[in-house]
């Protein structure tokens, strides 16, 4: 079969939370490895299987129980595919790949009657009747989940089986060693006999099976995809998603962001007592500047709005009251420390690396560029000069691309401007012992709400506030003062 | 003599049968067992793969496992082709086995059955809770020679311990040795709350315990420094944990370093983990060191098979005689019981 690689996410919080998906059966994991973000010339297919989300979102949160019945099977849906080539090359199938076919057959026949039952209607899953195999491979009235090569398929198999318990009964009865031995002997023969005939009666089955292996493998993938789509649901439930808004990119309409979540963040606040503060944003075509205190979360601001797009793109429900977005050719993340001592290369030359490719990627398509202090670990005036030229290009290139950045002075004919809210009341300062209490202090007097500010934009000059804040040594923030005054 | 074998495993919901040695009689008293008409359903797996017409090891011919129609026998897929009783494949186990998955079939005739099952502790139970949900009232657990036998001794209520002449050549040298083995493997229980904690710790540690149960050290089992840091504590009560192996060079060094050991209280995970002969054991509870277990085995009785594979006969009535002066526990003649092998159970299922 077909393989292609794992699907790559673009941003942390994608790959993270790909990871934290529940899908338990092959088919479903298959499906997830095929999972692609849908390009421009996608968005029909896009719009309908965010359409197919809403309807699965809908039916879930009406019915307490929906998630315990669609997901029922999936647990022990064995992945046949194995055995079903083994039938398409005209093996004779084994005793457990019947086993494993009628399970399959009879789990699918349950999920398929549900499913109709149920009313959904997806138009991207469907599944075909397969009930006959159930049938080939239960001769008996009652349907059973176990096989055996039932004597219906087979007179002569009954006859050679009646016989062998019968000898196996004189075996028993039998005193005398050596008219045992002979008793066993034909006992053997019988077993031989027996074996032949279970091999026809199997050869047979697996003739039958064999014009049912396409519907079979169709219902494979069609569970696989209802499964991933179920797994959508389950994400979108939980976390009270919503369904994101997507437009052409041609229309060049903005991405407008209203209070975004980033989830993995927001576990991590939860487990000490903190709250998450949800950030909004807007974006047009070209760029913007997004400038803040240290500690201010800008990076995370950026890379929830990454995420946030990138699940857009592959289907999934939002974390964001509301998200509106132009369809994507690309997502690019410049972010984080990229150092990599093995490759040879610097958190600068990674990020060369990367921008050469976001650069190539503009050329391709519209997307959306995100750049978390890039230029950062190089010197300031370099730097800034770099940042300068990335937002130039980004404003000219079509992309929507933000850029935050701590250095001064940037300014982009048409670009929009950001600014983290920031620290409040700044001239209080209280005396903290614990570092546990002071980073507490600091985060109650951090507004992380971004603000739409004209282009006359100033880099908060707060670092110093809250290295203070954070119980810096007096000493060194004396010498740190002199030279502010200087 | 009193109850039979067979009468004495009644009422336990998991027995396994475990060897001093490879040809020790398990599968004689397998059979045995599972021809004895019990009324309840039977079921049988084993630990790894036994259950061949010869053994691998040691090239001579091996009883095959007979059971009965009606028996649950838990085996890999490959070996089903080997088995020739007519069957019924129930389920699969989703345990793999270098012989393949583990499928759990039903007897629908007598035959013989070539039996692998899972290898670990926890695949083990896993299994015994299917045969159970599945209407297995008794499931026999085939456990491999001793050493290996963690496993079946781990998921079982009950354990038959299976000695004879292919262990040695020699009748006191076979009652000795049954008798260390026994010993050990019904050490006392230690029960302590650090034990349950200190569990999942990585295997081949040991961990050292003071009189109040906080740890005061931890060190790999398996490296000198363990018998160093335990004689390091010599004259403060101490328990030393071990997670995995106790073995007979780390003892003998603590022997070496420590001429009295009142102080120390050994603890394994069962009886199966101390790696130890005879005289080490008697040296160090002379020397006045305790030695005790996670878990207890519930033995509850001895089987001797007389014949070695080399075609060695001792005698068994005197071999029995010896045996039950030095052991407490019911000791059986595989080969005196053998005229019942073969035999049928009433039918289960009507």
């Amino acid at each position: 079969m077909h393989r292609q690689k794992k699907y790559r996410a673009s941003t942390p919080g994608v790959a993270w939370l790909l990871s934290e998906l529940q899908i338990e059966s092959l088919y479903g994991r298959e499906a997830l490895k095929n999972l692609r973000p849908a390009k421009s010339d996608q968005l029909e297919q896009l719009r309908q299987s965010l359409a197919e989300l809403e309807i699965m979102v809908t039916a879930a949160r009406n019915d307490k129980s929906f998630f315990d019945q669609a997901g029922s099977i999936f647990k022990c849906l064995r992945y046949i595919n194995g055995s079903l080539d083994n039938l398409e090359a005209g093996q004779v199938p084994d005793e457990t790949e019947l086993l494993e076919i009628k399970g399959f057959a009879m789990l699918l026949t349950s999920l398929k009657n549900w499913y109709e039952r149920s009313g959904l209607q997806l138009p991207s899953v469907s599944f075909s009747d397969i009930e006959p195999v159930i049938k080939i491979l239960n001769p008996d009235r009652t349907v059973v989940t176990s096989f055996h090569v039932h004597e219906a398929y087979s007179q002569k198999l009954k006859e050679i089986r009646a016989e062998k318990i019968q000898l196996e009964n004189c075996i028993l009865q039998c005193t005398d060693q050596q008219k045992r031995d002979e008793l066993r002997d034909q006992r053997a023969r019988l077993v031989q006999s027996e074996k032949a005939e279970e091999h026809l009666v199997r050869e047979n089955l697996g003739r039958q099976l064999l014009e049912w292996v396409t519907r079979m493998r169709h219902n494979g993938l069609a569970a696989g995809r209802f499964e991933l789509l179920l797994a959508k649901t389950r994400l979108a439930c939980q976390f009270n998603c919503t369904c994101p808004e997507v437009f052409a990119a041609a229309e060049k309409v903005p991405l407008r962001a209203e209070e975004m979540i980033n989830p993995e963040v927001e576990a991590i606040l939860a487990s000490r007592g903190k709250q998450f503060t949800p950030v909004s944003i807007e974006l047009s075509p070209g760029t913007t500047l997004l400038t803040g205190a240290n500690m201010g979360g800008k990076s995370v601001a950026l890379l929830t709005l990454a995420m946030n797009a990138e699940l857009a793109t592959l289907g999934f429900f939002v974390f964001a009251r509301r998200f509106c977005m132009p369809l994507f050719d690309f997502i690019c993340l410049i972010a984080g420390d990229g150092q990599n001592q093995a490759s040879g290369l610097s958190s600068f030359g990674a990020e060369i690396i990367r921008l050469s490719e976001l650069t190539a990627l503009t050329r391709q398509g519209i997307g959306l560029a995100v750049c978390d202090e890039f230029a950062r670990s190089t010197n300031p005036s370099e730097g800034s000069r770099f940042v300068q030229a990335l937002g130039e290009f980004l404003q000219q290139s079509g992309s929507y691309g933000i850029i935050a950045t701590h250095f001064d002075g940037i300014r982009i004919e048409g670009a929009a401007y950001y600014q983290v809210i920031g620290l409040k009341d700044k001239n209080t300062i209280e005396e903290h012992t614990d570092r546990e209490t002071l980073l507490q202090k600091l985060c109650e007097k951090m507004d992380y709400r971004l603000l739409k500010i004209n282009d006359d934009y100033q880099v908060p000059k707060d670092a110093m506030h809250i290295a203070t804040i954070l119980g810096l040594d007096s000493e060194f923030l004396a010498i740190l003062r002199r030279h502010y005054q200087s | 003599m009193g109850r039979s074998l067979a009468e004495l495993i009644e009422g336990y919901s998991c027995v396994a049968i475990i060897g001093m040695e490879k040809n020790a009689g398990k599968t004689t008293v397998l059979n045995h067992l599972l021809s004895s008409r019990p009324p309840v359903v039977q079921a049988i797996t084993s630990i790894g793969y036994d259950g061949e017409d010869t053994d691998q090891v040691t090239g001579t011919d091996k009883p095959s496992i007979y059971v009965g129609c009606g028996t649950m026998v838990a085996t890999a897929s490959s070996l089903l082709g080997q088995c020739d009783f007519t069957r019924e494949l129930l389920r699969f186990t989703g345990f793999h086995t270098p012989m393949g998955e583990v499928v759990i079939t039903r007897a629908r005739s007598d035959g013989f059955a070539q039996i692998a099952g899972p290898s670990t502790t926890a695949q083990m139970s896993a299994l015994i809770s299917m045969l159970h949900e599945l209407g297995a009232t008794q499931v026999l657990v085939d456990g491999a020679a001793a050493r290996k036998s963690t496993a079946a001794i781990a998921s079982s209520e009950a354990c038959i311990l299976a000695t004879g002449a292919a262990f040695s050549p020699n009748s006191d040298d076979i009652v000795e040795q049954t008798r260390h083995y026994t010993g050990l493997l019904t050490l006392p229980e230690f029960k302590s709350d650090a034990a349950f904690t200190c569990k999942s710790e990585d295997a081949n540690n040991c961990i050292l315990l003071d009189q109040d149960g906080n740890i005061c050290g931890r060190v790999s089992a398996l490296s000198d420094e363990c018998a160093d840091q335990i004689a390091g504590r010599s004259g403060q009560p101490t328990t030393a944990l071990f997670n995995g192996a106790v073995t007979r060079p780390m003892l003998q060094r603590l022997l070496d370093k420590c001429r009295r050991l009142e102080w120390l209280q050994l603890v394994a995970e069962d009886g199966t983990r101390y790696l130890i002969n005879s005289r080490q054991k008697c040296d160090l509870i002379d020397r006045g060191a305790r030695l005790a277990v996670r878990r207890q085995v519930n033995l509850i009785a001895v089987t001797v098979n007389p014949t070695a594979p080399s075609g060695l006969k001792l005698d068994g009535a005197e071999l029995c005689r010896n045996l039950s002066e030095k052991i407490n526990l019911p000791i059986f003649d595989v080969c005196a019981a053998q005229n019942q092998t073969f035999g049928r159970k009433a039918p289960q299922h009507a």
